[in-house]
């Protein structure tokens, strides 16, 4: 497959900082091409396997780079400079689909009382309030609003059911930020929780996560537990998507009002250009191809 | 409890409401082509495991959890034709749909195996050691003289799974086999998986010893 331009324009995270010690060494692969990341000395250095450097920053606790010669900016969370906030990143993991798949799950509430049962949602509660759905042309991000979802066990924090409020925004296409009431601040302060999605393949991905949360109470392998725990959850949806390519095409597959997130995120991905990772018509029909 | 079968390229969800009526599915919703066959029955509905989309036994969804006041697609998941008949079931993937089977006798549902071959190579296991009779209306299924004359017949039926693997599904005559007649069925074809996996060989596929 070749790559599209809106795909190569952007920055991918291939690690956390701590993956690439000094002196170390990590082989991974971005967008079909093999790359391998390096400490020399204190800056992480990244290379195609053939030869050729590439840029790296290193920013939000992952070392990102990028196949482009003038990639967009990476986009911006101040939050990362707020104090007591705590940081905690997954590491990356190896799922078996597009990476659109694993962000566009990120953006969906309609399954947590079927994927994420009594802990981001429960069966009773299964209804989807109406939200909006926004395309900011100036930062080219989409943003979800006053999302809200009943919550059995919304955080590691969290003890009792709480109606928790969300804001998703899709930072990049293979990105995703999802900020989620805090339930021990006051309201209007967020709890972030993202996905950075390195494609490794248009059917192969790793799926870098964090949390950047305000919590006294957690260490930070009970956070992580929590996030492996929803996220195993979701592995197993993932991995079982027919095509596993994500169909941008309206018509390719049925949605209703709680798919508003999708729908606009397919959309925008379509009107960009965006191939990586996405189905041609004839992978969507049953009996066409499949994995 | 939903099962998932393949046939060639067909990948299919399978399933019985509560009164047993059994339903053949392409295996994917609809909404987010989630596998259908990790669903789960209620009653006579099947529910997606992803949404919880809920199709009735036509295939028309009747309940989208998220959102219980629009009404759902009329279109409906796309059904194959799925039948039970001499301890069987039966359907038909695709485009050549012929008649459903009809089998003389009583057959009651022995063993059902899954083998290491191509399709072909269990037939050629199936005539190198048996004695075995085509139904002439339906391929891929034969009835077999096992029990050397002095006991029921099987019913034998071939599904093509994908390249190099292939299930072989086996009832039995009559209409209450005994445990012991049941149990040598299935030794019938544990034996011949075995003779299949390791003594016959496509041109392009060597034998795995």
């Amino acid at each position: 497959m070749s790559l599209d331009g809106f795909t190569r324009s952007h920055w991918y995270a291939i690690g956390r900082c701590e993956d690439v010690p000094k002196g170390g060494r990590r082989e991974t692969r971005l967008l079909g091409k093999d790359i391998v990341a390096t400490r020399p000395a204190d800056a992480a250095v990244v290379r195609l396997r053939e030869g050729g450097a590439l840029p790296v920053q290193e920013r939000y606790g992952h070392v990102w780079t990028t196949l482009a010669e003038a990639p967009r900016p990476l986009f911006d969370m101040p939050e990362f400079g707020e104090p007591g906030r705590r940081l905690v990143t997954a590491g990356a993991i190896t799922v078996r689909c597009s990476g659109l798949r694993a962000i566009e799950n990120f953006l969906d509430m309609a399954h947590f009382p079927f994927v994420h049962t009594d802990v981001l949602g429960t069966e009773s509660h299964a209804g989807v309030a109406p939200y909006q759905v926004e395309l900011r042309q100036k930062s080219d991000e989409i943003w979800a609003t006053s999302c809200r979802m009943f919550q059995p066990r919304a955080a590691a924090a969290a003890t009792d059911g709480q109606m928790t409020e969300y804001m998703y925004r899709v930072a990049q296409p293979f990105s995703a930020i999802l900020y989620k009431t805090c339930p021990i601040r006051p309201a209007g302060v967020w709890d972030l929780i993202g996905l950075f999605v390195q494609p490794r393949e248009p059917d192969l991905c790793d799926i870098h996560s964090f949390v950047l949360v305000f919590d006294n109470e957690n260490t930070d392998v009970a956070l992580l537990h929590f996030q492996q725990m929803i996220f195993i959850q979701d592995r197993r949806i993932l991995e079982n998507q027919v095509p596993a390519l994500l169909p941008l095409d309206a018509r390719a597959e049925a949605a209703s009002r709680a798919d508003l997130s999708s729908m606009v995120y397919r959309r925008w991905l379509m009107a960009n250009g965006l191939r990586y990772g996405a189905a041609d018509a004839a992978d969507s029909r049953p009996g066409g191809r499949t994995a | 409890m939903v099962h998932r079968v393949r046939i060639d390229r067909h990948d299919i969800a399978v399933w019985r409401e509560q009164n047993g009526t059994p339903h053949a599915w392409p295996n994917q919703c609809p909404h987010r082509g989630m596998r259908l066959s990790f669903g789960v029955v209620r009653g006579d509905r099947l529910t997606c495991a992803y949404h919880g989309w809920t199709f009735d036994g036509g295939g028309r969804c009747v309940v989208m959890p998220a959102d219980p006041d629009v009404k759902p697609p009329a279109s409906t998941v796309g059904t194959y034709d799925c039948k039970e008949h001499a301890g069987l079931l039966w359907l038909s993937a695709g485009q050549h749909s012929p008649q459903p089977p009809v089998i003389q006798g009583e057959w009651q549902p022995c063993r059902s195996i899954a083998i290491h071959a191509s399709s072909g190579r269990v037939v050629a296991g199936l005539a190198a050691t048996s004695e075995m009779v085509p139904l002439q209306s339906i391929p891929g299924v034969f009835t077999v003289d096992t029990l050397e004359g002095c006991g029921p017949s099987l019913l034998c039926a071939i599904q093509p799974v994908a390249a190099g693997e292939t299930m072989l599904h086996v009832a039995i005559e009559g209409r209450d086999a005994r445990p012991d007649t049941r149990r040598r069925g299935s030794d019938w074809a544990k034996h011949l998986r075995w003779h299949v996996e390791n003594e016959t060989a496509d041109a392009a596929e060597p034998a795995r010893r």
